[in-house]
This record gives structure tokens, sequence and C-alpha cells, in this order.
């Protein structure tokens, strides 16, 4: 790639990745997955010692859910009303190639997801934290983890009024600081506000088991893009939905189908086997999860996202507009 | 133009000014700042300016889509904002923005029902507009289909589905073919002697200058002239004699003649045709050929 | 402009049309009505549940209209919050307002397009389910008495009656009127709140069932049974003592003509139990004494019969089916229509995708408001260490009275889903219905379309 190559992909990216960033829509997504996180545990009571174990679970699967949604939005928000609004033919009439446009897309959807995987990891290792033990809630815990939308929503409101910048940005920034600074705050002292070891009352299993919900969620990333060429966001969440929910019990539909080998190979390949990337029977068991299974399931995502990428870019390489 | 133009105001503006605020209620955008404006009955009226200078806000707050910060308008005598008013009212904006899962037909009957027409009368008049748009052949298709300058044909049939005592067009010659302009303008003058009121906002000036009768021309949110055409076009110092040519003495001594009574020799130049109009006769031709 | 109802009507029908044909060819409606019928079709044949034929179809009636409930919710409110946000957007609207057109006009169009494309997919919903239902009813492998079986639990409508209280309300507040006079009611407590311990205590001491010993139900019939259909009679015995014994006893049917039928039954404490009361015997009856008589006498000293808490329920048929997941099907739509009214109300104020958040946001909280109520009631939101002080700041103080303040406005709204009733075969009376007619589609559709209208009123299109 040419340092002009590079720099139009830079370009795109960037710009890309700006407008997702300034939507309102990804941040009330962003902050809304990690809410539902962190309160959690205000519902956990009397769970027989599985507190901590429901609310890491509970945040896998709003991450998941969450994620499924900004996936969805973020590929339309970029590619879809880019090509109803027809500022793609600006685009066009410059001398930018489709697969250096297809591609800076979607690594800025990537950028995106990469951040909400973050956060949620973030807001998981709270809500492990905050989790009740022994029948004691933290009510220290909770005061703080009220302040953070404040943290988050005053200082962006009053950099908004005083310079006229983007609001969300700000805000967006200022919430992943309130949270990781909530972390730490947490990760050093008990319910009581007495001095621990660092960490020592946080379960830090959730980490790997987020990040390994992020390559499943970039590779639902890499779908929504290929969708998003032709279809609507409402419907493009609806089959990637549908998709999450397929590969979840894709074990038990491949039961389903006749008995032919080659038919059976066809389905594996085609669905992603998004089993490999649910961690909740894993941590449940006690177990935390190895580098050696996240990088093969990293490879995996790699290449089921490489192709998906390849069919999409197919698919909009000849449209016309 | 339309000579008989009444005295009487259809669209009357005071002191009118617009700003526009952010989230906390402070002013960011000054749009439109203390203008008055008088359109008469039967008259064309061009709001001109450059991009910026007010005139969309302008015709938004007529419409009453956007509300005055200060000053007061009256459209026909009442508020904008009523809704009675926009049943004697008809808006052609500067994009088509119709609904582009309905065919030509549909949209107009739509719109004949949001103005309580119906029966005979509703089918009738929205046949006469296709028909004078001349879209007939493409009725049934949708409008997502449309070229733009069809669009903007079914923008303008849509202005004028309930006989509107007042016409406010945006951009209404944009992105029309010159024999379609050529119409337009013709449609726009047979109305405006029916004692329509219209109010055009453009920037072909040389369609603005065809057709209007006054003028305004805007800028930053301001009325820095306004008058009619002829007046303001008119430089009261000189003169444009149109004569058959003479023979070349004649032409000497009167231009000697002229050159020692005002001090400066006149230019001669012979007169000819518009671009237009050599198109116009020259598409007219190749069509009515065999 | 003329102002007549008929002019305002023509232009209502005009946009509600313009709503559903713009539904229609944009492929909207086809590709919904394509995914509720991969997904109703589909997940009774991915989840197969227990193999027996009540096991699936229990699968279709829980499944499959949770399904549905879900799936149109969620897209009522992007459709309802996009009708107005997105075409402010396009700029379509303008050259709607710039016509004689009253806001609410157009709101009331877009809002009865929106109804009228659900009750549309929910006609579609209810045919399949009814046509999935009695295929899988007809084509199962099971005999001809599992078959019945099955039918008379899950595809009758059944009203649910409860047994005549020995002491009234009344009473019970007399006597605890009475006891608060005579200085013997606990410290503190004011007549209300003495009656219903008193209940309570008076419900536990009636469940009792001594070694050998008898309980009697009585319940009225109001409605008289036909006698086609059986009646059920859900119980549950408990144990004093941690056993699982079986328990033998025998049910003694008694109407109004006499001793009608005697059955002996086995139960084990802990587990849920069903007893089949025929047609026959509850025919024209008025009433239905029902009579447990334990046969045992050294098992444990008591034992308590209750079904979650609640004395034993009788089901008896009431009605076809088809017309209960009718109604069923028109409460969903009331809730449909509320949410479409919520929908365009956040459309009216905020860009699409900001009003679908915050469309979303309030439907969570609708559904949460049993927790809500839960929360309210009891004064706590999380639950401290016993024996701890429950400390109550300022924030405690603030987010209860919020809690209370939100469940003020969810009261009316609990109890209207119609889902867990269909699911268990229960009758959804002409009440019910009524009742979600009047708050969802009603009041509260109505409360939210002033908002929604006053916003829209308020709103510029610069």
């Amino acid at each position: 790639m040419s340092k002009a190559s590079a720099r139009q992909f830079l370009a795109l990216t960037g710009l890309a990745a700006t407008e997702l960033f300034r939507q309102p829509a990804s941040f009330l997504l962003i902050l809304s997955s990690n809410a539902c996180t962190i309160l959690t545990p205000l519902a956990l009571s009397f769970q027989l010692g599985q507190e901590t174990h429901l609310a890491l679970d509970s945040s896998l699967a709003f991450e998941f859910m969450f994620g499924i949604i900004l996936a969805g939005y973020a590929a339309c928000a970029t590619l879809h009303n880019e090509c109803q609004s027809g500022t793609i033919l600006i685009v066009f009439s410059k001398p930018v190639s489709r697969l250096m446009f297809f591609l800076a897309k979607y690594l800025a959807i990537a950028l995106l997801i990469l951040f909400f995987v973050f956060c949620s990891g973030a807001a998981s290792l709270l809500a492990g934290r905050l989790s009740p033990r022994n029948f004691e809630f933290d009510a220290l815990g909770l005061r703080l983890l009220l302040a953070i939308p404040l943290v988050a929503i005053i200082p962006a409101a009053l950099i908004n009024y005083f310079t006229r910048r983007s609001f969300i940005v700000y805000a967006l920034m200022g919430f992943t600081l309130a949270l990781v600074a909530t972390v730490t705050a947490l990760g050093m002292m008990n319910g009581e506000g007495h001095r621990v070891a660092f960490g020592s009352l946080i379960d830090w299993r959730i980490l790997p088991a987020c990040a390994l919900e992020g390559i499943a969620l970039l590779i639902l990333a890499a779908i929504a893009l290929t969708l998003a060429s032709r279809l609507t966001t409402p419907t493009t969440i609806a089959i990637l939905a549908v998709v999450l929910f397929s590969g979840l019990i894709s074990d038990h539909l491949i039961t389903l189908l006749p008995s032919s080998e080659t038919l059976r190979f066809g389905v594996r390949m085609i669905l992603p086997d998004i089993q490999a990337f649910w961690p909740a029977d894993r941590l449940a068991g006690g177990e935390s999860l190895s580098v050696s299974v996240i990088a093969h399931a990293a490879a995996y995502g790699v290449a089921y996202a490489c192709g998906i990428l390849c069919l999409g870019y197919a698919a909009f390489r000849n449209r016309q507009f | 133009m339309n000579d008989e133009i009444n005295t009487e105001c259809v669209i009357e503006a005071r002191g009118l000014t617009k700003v526009f605020r952010d989230f906390w209620g402070r002013p960011k955008v000054l749009a439109v700042n203390g203008i008055n404006l008088d359109v008469r009955r039967g008259e064309i009226f061009g709001l001109l300016g450059p991009n910026g200078s007010g005139k969309s806000t302008t015709i938004k707050m007529i419409l009453g889509l956007l509300h005055p910060s200060s000053g007061q308008l009256s459209v026909l005598g009442q508020s904008p904002r009523t809704v009675s008013v926009k049943s004697r009212m008809g808006f052609m904006p500067e994009e088509s923005y119709l609904y582009k899962y309905l065919t030509a037909d549909e949209i107009l009957n739509f719109y004949a029902n949001l103005y309580g027409m119906s029966g005979p009368h509703k089918t009738e008049r929205v046949n006469t507009l296709i028909e004078q748009m001349g879209l007939s052949k493409a009725r049934d298709r949708r409008v997502g289909e449309f070229s733009k300058g069809m669009a903007r044909r079914i923008g303008l049939a849509q202005a004028l589905l309930n006989d509107p005592d007042l016409i406010l067009l945006d951009e209404p010659t944009s992105g029309l073919d010159p024999i379609g302009c050529r119409e337009v303008k013709d449609l726009l003058l047979a109305l405006a002697r029916q004692g329509k009121t219209i109010l055009i906002c453009s920037h072909h000036l040389s369609d603005m200058q065809d057709i209007c009768s006054r003028v305004a021309i805007l800028l930053q949110g301001e009325v820095c002239a306004t008058g009619s055409v002829q007046e303001l076009l008119a430089t009261p110092d000189t003169l444009k004699l149109t004569l058959r040519a003479p023979s070349q003495t004649t032409l000497t001594a009167v231009l000697d003649l002229l050159e020692r009574e005002t001090g400066t020799r006149p230019q001669v130049d012979h007169t000819g045709r518009t671009l237009e109009s050599v198109y116009i006769e020259t598409v007219s031709q190749r069509k009515s050929a065999p | 402009m003329s102002t007549h109802p008929g002019k305002s009507l023509t232009r209502i029908s005009a946009l509600a049309g313009l709503t559903v044909r713009d539904a229609v060819r944009s492929r909207l409606l086809v590709s919904l009505g394509g995914i509720l019928i991969i997904g109703l079709i589909g997940l009774p044949l991915l989840i197969s549940g227990d193999n027996t034929l009540s096991g699936r179809l229990q699968v279709i009636l829980n499944y499959t209209l949770n399904f549905a409930v879900t799936m149109l919710s969620i897209v009522t409110l992007w459709t309802a919050c996009g009708g107005v946000s997105s075409e402010i957007q396009d700029r379509r609207l303008y050259l709607v307002l710039t016509k004689p057109v009253h806001r609410h006009e157009l709101w009331l169009g877009k809002w009865l397009g929106i109804v009228a494309l659900n009750a549309l997919l929910l006609t579609l919903t209810g045919f399949i389910i009814g046509v999935m239902t009695w295929h899988t009813l007809l084509t199962s492998p099971e005999s001809e008495t599992g078959k019945r079986q099955a039918r008379e639990q899950f595809l009758l409508a059944r009203q649910s009656l409860f047994p005549e209280s020995p002491v009234s309300t009344q009473q019970a507040l007399s006597s605890a009127g009475a006891l608060l006079k005579s200085g013997r009611a606990p410290a503190g407590m004011d007549a209300a709140q003495v009656a219903t311990e008193l209940m309570k205590e008076l419900k536990s001491a009636r469940f009792v069932i001594a070694p050998t010993g008898t309980i009697r139900f009585t319940y009225p019939l109001l409605t008289p049974c036909t006698g086609v259909n059986d009646g059920i009679l859900k119980y549950r015995i408990e144990s004093s003592r941690p056993e699982r014994n079986p328990i033998p006893a025998q049910w003694e049917i008694q109407t109004a003509a006499g001793i009608a039928l005697h059955l002996s039954v086995t139960n084990y404490p802990g587990l849920p139990n069903r007893l089949l009361i025929p047609g026959s015997v509850m025919r024209g009856a008025q009433f239905l004494t029902l009579s447990y008589h334990r046969l045992d006498s050294s098992s444990p000293a008591t034992l308590f019969m209750a079904q979650n808490g609640q004395e034993p329920e009788l089901l008896i048929p009431s009605g076809s089916w088809a017309m209960n997941l009718g109604r069923g099907l028109l409460m969903i739509l009331c809730r449909l229509a509320f949410l479409s009214a919520l929908g365009l109300t956040a459309g009216c104020l905020l860009s699409t995708p900001v009003a679908v958040f915050v469309a979303f946001f309030m439907m969570v909280l609708l559904a949460l408001s049993g927790y809500v109520e839960s929360v309210a009631t009891s004064g706590v939101f999380y639950i401290p260490h016993e024996g701890a002080a429950l400390s109550k700041t300022w924030l405690d103080k603030v987010v209860l009275g919020q809690f209370k303040g939100l469940n003020r406005l969810t009261q009316p709204l609990l109890h209207l889903d119609p889902v867990p009733l269909l699911e268990e075969g229960r009758r959804i009376s002409w009440l019910l219905t009524a009742h979600a007619l009047a708050w969802l589609a009603g009041l509260y559709t109505a409360v939210t379309a002033v908002i929604g209208i006053f916003l829209f009123n308020r709103r510029e299109m610069g």
C-alpha cells in the first residue's frame, strides 16, 4: 500500500469512526449496556452464593445483546445511510477504490465495537465486585456508581456550553474515565471502605471472557456491514439476532438436519459457531479462559470475518447507485 | 408582467427576526434580522440573495414551519401558523420531498385529500394537473423512479392542486430543461394574470428578471434592496434605441451629433436573439419535423 | 379550510392509508410477515420440549406468543419513532405541514396506520398459532385419550375459581376492631393490618389436615357448566416435615344433588397435582363441594394444602379457545397501540435513534412494573444483611420516591399481560379485555397522544 493509499484509507476510517462516535445512539447504547450490567447486582440477593456468577453471566448476555444492536446500527449508519443520501457518489467520484472504502467502514465499526467491549469489560468487573457476598450488599459501591453518569455528563455539558464542542464525544470519554476510576477505587477497598490488596475482591476472569465475546461481535459486525449495503437498520439487526441465536444453538440445529455429512459440513461452515465465544459455562465451572482458547477463537473469528467481508465486498463491488 | 397589481398586501412582514438558538438557549445564528416585506396581490415577487442570506428561513416563517423570534408577520390577513390559511396557499420546495413509494397519481390524490377535496372535482383536478405537467405517461410510475425534472413537475403540481391564492416556490426551475423552464415561467405569468400572488426564491437571475414584477435582495438576513425590476435595473442617465439599420453616412452623422451633445461617442451593436430562444426554436423544429 | 369533522376524518384516513401503503410498498410488512411466519413455525420445530403432545402444545403457546409479542413490540416502537422523526429529517413532512392539516390530525393518522398494521400482523399470528396447534393435535401419534387430555389442558378457556372463604373480610375487620378495643391486638397496628393478619392465620389454620382428617372446599359455579369438558383442580400438599413419602387420600365430589364421585389419589408433598373433575358431574351444578380425606394415620402430624400460597384453584371450562385467543390478541393490540403512541410522541421531539432509545427505555420500565411494585411496597431496593440497620440517606429516599411515583403510573398496567393466561389455558374475561382497552388503548394512549401533539405543535421544522 502506497503512502497516498494509506492516507486515503486513514482519512476514510477516521471520518467514519468520528461519525459513529458522535452518534447519540452509540453513546446511549454503550451507556445502557453498562448501566444494565452494573445495576444487575441490585436484583441479586439470596442466590445461594451464586450472586457473582449470575452477575457475570448477565454482563456477558448484555454485552451480546447490546453489541449486536450497536453493530447493526453502526453498519447502517455508515454504509446504508451514505448510499441512501447520495454522499457515497461524491466519495466514488474521487480516486477511491471500493475495496478500500468497504474496509475502512469495517475498521471504523470495529473501533467502535472494541471501545464498547472495553467499557463492557470495566462494567463487568464492577458488577462482579458489587454483587452481594454473604447476603451483604455493597452500599458504598452503589453510591459511587450513581456518581458515574454525573461525572460523565456534567463536564461534557460544561465543555459544550463554553466551547460548543460535541457533547457526545466528551460524555463518552468522561464515562469511560469514570468507569475506569471506579473500578480502580473499588478494587482497592471493601464494602466497609477499608483498604484491601488491589483486585483481591474482583473476578478478573471476566476480562478475557468479554474479549472473547468481542471477537464474536466483530464477526457479527462483518455480517452487519455485508447486509447494510442493501438493508435498513431494523432488518439488519433482526437478521443479526437470528444469526446470533442460530450460532448459539448451531449444534442442536445440525442434529435436526438429515444425516448427510456434506450438508452438515456446509451448514457448519456457513453458521458462525457463536458457542465457541460464549464463555459463561466455562466461568460457571470455575475455569478461566486460557490464552490458547482465546487464540483459537480469535483465529476462527478472523478467518470467518474475512470470509464474510469477501462476500460483502463481492456484493458491494458491482452495486450501482 | 401583470400590470394590474392590487395594493392589497398578501404577505406583510414588519421587523421580522429569526434567531436560531443552541441547546442552552443562547443565540447561535441570526438568520433574519428585522426585515420589512410587502407582497401585494397579483404580483410575482422575487426573493434574491446569496446562500445563507435568510431566504429559506423567511419562506419557512411564511409557511408557519418556523416561528419568528420577534416582529410581525401576516399571510392572507392571518397568522401563518393558522391551519386554515394553508388551504389558500401552495408550496413547492427546493427539493422534491416526496413519498417515493407512491405513484404520481397517488401522491396528488393524497395531497388532494389533505386539502379536503373529494369526488369528481378531485379526480378532474388531478388529471388536469398531470396533463399540464406532461406526466400522463408516467402517472402510474413510482416517484422514486422519476428523474429530477419529473419530480420537480410533481412538486409544482401538488402546489397548484387547491388553486391557491398564494403560491410559494423555492427554485421552481431548478432541474428543468430550457423548454420546461419556459413552460413554468409561462404558467406562472398566466397564474399572476388570474390574480394569484406568487413568491419565488431563485438563483436563476435571468428567470427572475423575466417574470418578477418586484424583487427584494437579502443579504445576511437583511433586505438591502427592494423595488420593481424595472426600477432596479434602470440606469437613468443612459438610453437604448432600437431601430432599423440606416445607411453608413446617416449613421455616422447621427453618432457625431450625439457625441457633440453628450460628450461620449455611443456604442453601436447589432441586436441578436437569446440562447434560450435559439434552443427552443431548434428543439421545436426538430420535434415537429417528420 | 373546512373544519368539518368529515373533512378532518378524510385527512386522518388519508394519512393512515399513506402509512399503511408506505409499509406495504417498502416491503416492511412483507419482511415482518416473513419473519413472523419463520419464527412462529420455526421455533416449535426447534424446541420440542419433552416430546409429548402436551409439551409441544405448551411450546407452541409459550414460545410463539412471546416471540410474536416481543418482535411486534420492538418493530412497533421503531416504526412509530421513525414515523414522524424520519419524515422530519427527510423533510417529507414539510409538504404535508404546508397543507391545511392540523398537527393532531397528522399524529392521529400515523397512529391509526401503525395500529392497522399491527392488527393485520396479529391476525396473521393468531391464524398461524391456530393452524399449528390444531395440526400438532391432529398429527400427534398420541392416543385419543392423550389427545383429549391435552386438548382439555391447553385448548380450552378455563375460568379460575377459588373456594368460599369461611371468614369474610368484613367479619375479620369487626373481629380486629374487637381485639383492638380489648387491648389484645399487637401494638402499633391499625384495624386493617390486624384484620389482614387475622385472615392469614385463619387461612393457615383452615389448611391444616391432621392424619385421617378431612378438609372441605366449596366452589360457587356462577355460570352453569355444559358438562362437555372436565374441570381441573390444581392443588399442592406440603408437609410439616421434610419428607417425601406418598400420602394416600380420597376426594369426594359433591353437588346439590348429593355425592357424585369418589376418587382415590396418592400425592407427594411439594409437587403440583391436578384432579380431573368429569364434566358430567358439574353439569348444571350451582356449587361444587370437594372434600379431601386423608387415609393415612402415621404420616406427619400436619399437612398444608395450598397452591403457591393460595387456596386450591378450580379451573372450569368457560368458553372456546379461539375466542379466548382472540381476546388475548385484542389485549396485545391495545398494548401495541400504546407503544405506537409512545414511539410517535418520542419521535415528535427527538431524532429517530434517540427516540427509539427513549421509547425502549419506557417500554422496559413498564415491563419491570412488577419489580417496581415490590420495591415501592417493601421500601428497599437492595436487601441489607440481616440484623444490619437499614440506613436511608437522602439518596435512598430520592430513589425510593421515584420508584413509588413510577409504581403509581404502572399499577393499572399490571396484570394486563394475556400471554401467561393463554399459556395456561385460563379464560381472558371480557372485563379484563375491556380493562385493557380502557387503560392501555384508552387513557394511557390518550395522555401520551396529548403530550405528543403538544410537543409536535411546538416543534419547528427548520
